[in-house]
């Protein structure tokens, strides 16, 4: 039967039985490229047949080709949506003294664990295209299963935010500076918590579209673009702030995603390294992992304000915010400019700068502020095209 | 793994790799339209960032051995052939399969022998020649389509060592090999990965 003979054993790995569930798979991952899911899934099952007879009947004296067979068997068996039977086949696999590596008993728990949640996702959400997202803490304070509260906390709120501003982005929606997800509100996109398995300290999201079924040309963004997008930022925020910058052009959504992975990577302190990663067939993205110096890094550069050259009819104004009068009537600012007695006043015309304006005026001290304006021939005065603030609260960006 | 034997052998000379249909054979046990698939994933990509026609000189980076040098040859893919591999992310990758089947059986003598899917995605398995039934190790693999010169080398090398991180997590990691296939550079980088 195969080459690879000892004893009179074959490794059921070149059972010639596999090239047909290896060409069945192959199928069914391309069905489900093509958006076709119910058909992906029926050939995913007849795959998972195939590798559960062939792993059945494997010897077990030979544990580590057992132990891969039986792991596609349960895998595809997921893949088919059928978990019932995916754990059914896991247990019976683990329930034997014999006949499994170390890998492949810990890949089967992981596998039964992931079926479970996900079989109990299926109550919440419908969509079969859902896909998890997972940090996973380790060094520092972390134990198995353990973390300090506000560590987790915060890392979690933190992803949550990114996936959301990922799928903002991907829908090509301007930049939020404070408030809910449009995204999220009118049930485009929804974000549910499955704790991962306690392996050191794991924070797991599923992304998936809205409760409500819609059909793919309604979709303005699928899970599997929103986490490859957002792994292709951890990728580039691992490299820097400029490999950040070069992949968003929007310097406002660059500054969240810089100051919000600095806030998921390690202190080196409570946590030693942050891996991020999809673990999930359905993306075909790398994981990576973050280390302390890529928070120092990310976070000097999100503090940093990132000053864009003024466009061509542009001119740049930096001073103190010394007035606001945005009220229904008016729609100015006082600018005090050093070497100007006059305070400089331009005029707010746009309703995202009167809300980006409006949150940069905030305690007892005047803003230092960078306004850009063009000249605005009806109102004869200088008009905002854009506003950053020159000392920078880190609490907004990720919002 | 026997690391002994393999060092014990005089070096190989690699022959080409070959992505033409028809070819190769020795070097896998999969089944026919997987392996087509990888090799016109990875004369898509090919194509897409070579202008000249095939064959390209190739280099072989084991870790601690002399680098290898070779050819890789490839079909020029035709219209549909490109759109079936129309993703560029998911074509980089698949091509990095068929590529680096080739050069682990170029440099030792692997053969893969199975795909098995996995939570994540699928592993790669591979036997050496005469190796016992149950001695098959993973093959991790990976590709990065455009890059060349020294940061080209480099961002090869930052990926080979993520992939060989990837194989020495787990409470119950496995010995295995790492490779990564720059198609831009046409280069390999492997790297052996023993048990701890």
């Amino acid at each position: 039967m195969t080459k690879e003979k000892n004893n009179g054993k074959a490794s059921p790995l070149t059972d010639p039985r596999r090239k047909k569930s290896e060409e069945i798979t192959l199928q069914a991952e391309a069905a489900w490229s093509n958006a076709e899911h119910d058909r992906a899934r029926e050939l995913f099952a007849v795959a998972a047949a195939i590798e559960e007879s062939v792993a059945r009947e494997a010897p077990i004296s030979l544990p580590r080709a057992r132990s891969a067979v039986a792991v596609a068997a349960v895998a595809l068996w997921n893949r088919a949506g059928d978990f019932a039977r995916a754990k059914r086949i896991a247990y019976a696999f683990l329930g034997q003294a014999d006949g499994l590596s170390d890998q492949g008993r810990e890949d089967l728990e992981r596998l039964v664990d992931r079926c479970s949640r996900e079989a109990e996702l299926t109550r919440l959400t419908n969509d079969p295209t859902m896909v998890p997202v997972e940090l996973k803490l380790d060094g520092g304070r972390i134990g198995i299963g353990v973390a300090p509260e506000s560590v987790a906390r915060r890392r979690r709120e933190m992803l949550a935010s990114l996936l959301r501003r990922t799928a903002e982005l991907e829908a090509k929606v301007e930049y939020r500076d404070r408030g809910e997800s449009e995204l999220e509100r009118n049930d485009q996109i929804q974000l549910l918590e499955v704790p991962a398995l306690a392996a050191s300290y794991g924070v797991r999201l599923y992304v998936a579209t809205g409760a409500q079924q819609r059909i793919s040309s309604e979709q303005m963004v699928t899970p599997a673009r929103v986490v490859e997008r957002f792994l292709v930022l951890a990728e580039a925020a691992a490299q820097g702030a400029a490999a950040v910058r070069a992949k968003i052009a929007d310097p406002q959504y660059a500054n969240a995603f810089l100051d919000g992975f600095g806030e998921i990577a390690p202190d080196g302190e409570d946590v030693g390294t942050v891996a991020c990663f999809a673990p999930s067939w359905k993306v075909r993205a790398r994981s990576l992992v973050f280390e302390p110096e890529h928070r120092r890094e990310l976070r000097a550069a999100a503090a940093a304000p990132f000053l864009r050259d003024a466009r061509p009819g542009e001119r740049t104004f930096d001073g103190q915010l010394v007035g606001v009068h945005l009220t229904r009537a008016s729609s100015w600012i006082e600018l005090e400019i050093e070497g100007k007695n006059q305070p400089e006043i331009i005029m707010v015309n746009e309703k995202r700068l009167r809300a980006k304006v409006a949150t940069m005026r905030s305690g007892d001290t005047d803003a230092l502020i960078r306004v850009y304006a063009k000249r605005s021939a009806r109102q004869q005065r200088m008009a905002m095209t854009d506003v950053v603030a020159l000392t920078r609260s880190r609490s907004t960006s990720a919002s | 793994m026997k690391r002994d034997r393999r060092r014990s052998e005089p070096p190989r000379t690699p022959g080409v790799l070959d992505l033409r249909e028809g070819a190769a054979t020795a070097a896998h046990d999969l089944s026919t339209s997987l392996w087509r698939s990888w090799c016109d994933a990875a004369a898509v990509t090919l194509a897409r960032v070579h202008r000249g026609a095939p064959p390209k000189r190739c280099v072989l980076c084991l870790d601690g051995r002399e680098d290898l040098g070779t050819s890789l040859v490839w079909a020029t893919p035709n219209d549909r052939t490109k759109r079936s591999h129309a993703n560029t992310t998911d074509a980089t990758e698949m091509g990095a399969y068929a590529v680096a089947t080739l050069a682990v059986h170029a440099i030792d003598g692997w053969r893969v022998i199975a795909r098995t899917p996995t939570e994540s995605g699928a592993d790669l398995w591979m036997v050496g020649k005469n190796e016992p039934p149950d001695a098959q190790i993973r093959l991790e693999v990976s590709g990065i389509a455009k890059g060349t010169g020294a940061s080209g080398v480099a961002a090869l090398r930052t990926r080979l060592n993520q992939k060989v991180a990837q194989i020495r997590r787990g409470k119950s990691a496995e010995p295995g090999i790492a490779a990564v296939v720059g198609f831009e550079l046409v280069r390999v980088l492997v790297s052996e990965v023993t048990i701890r």
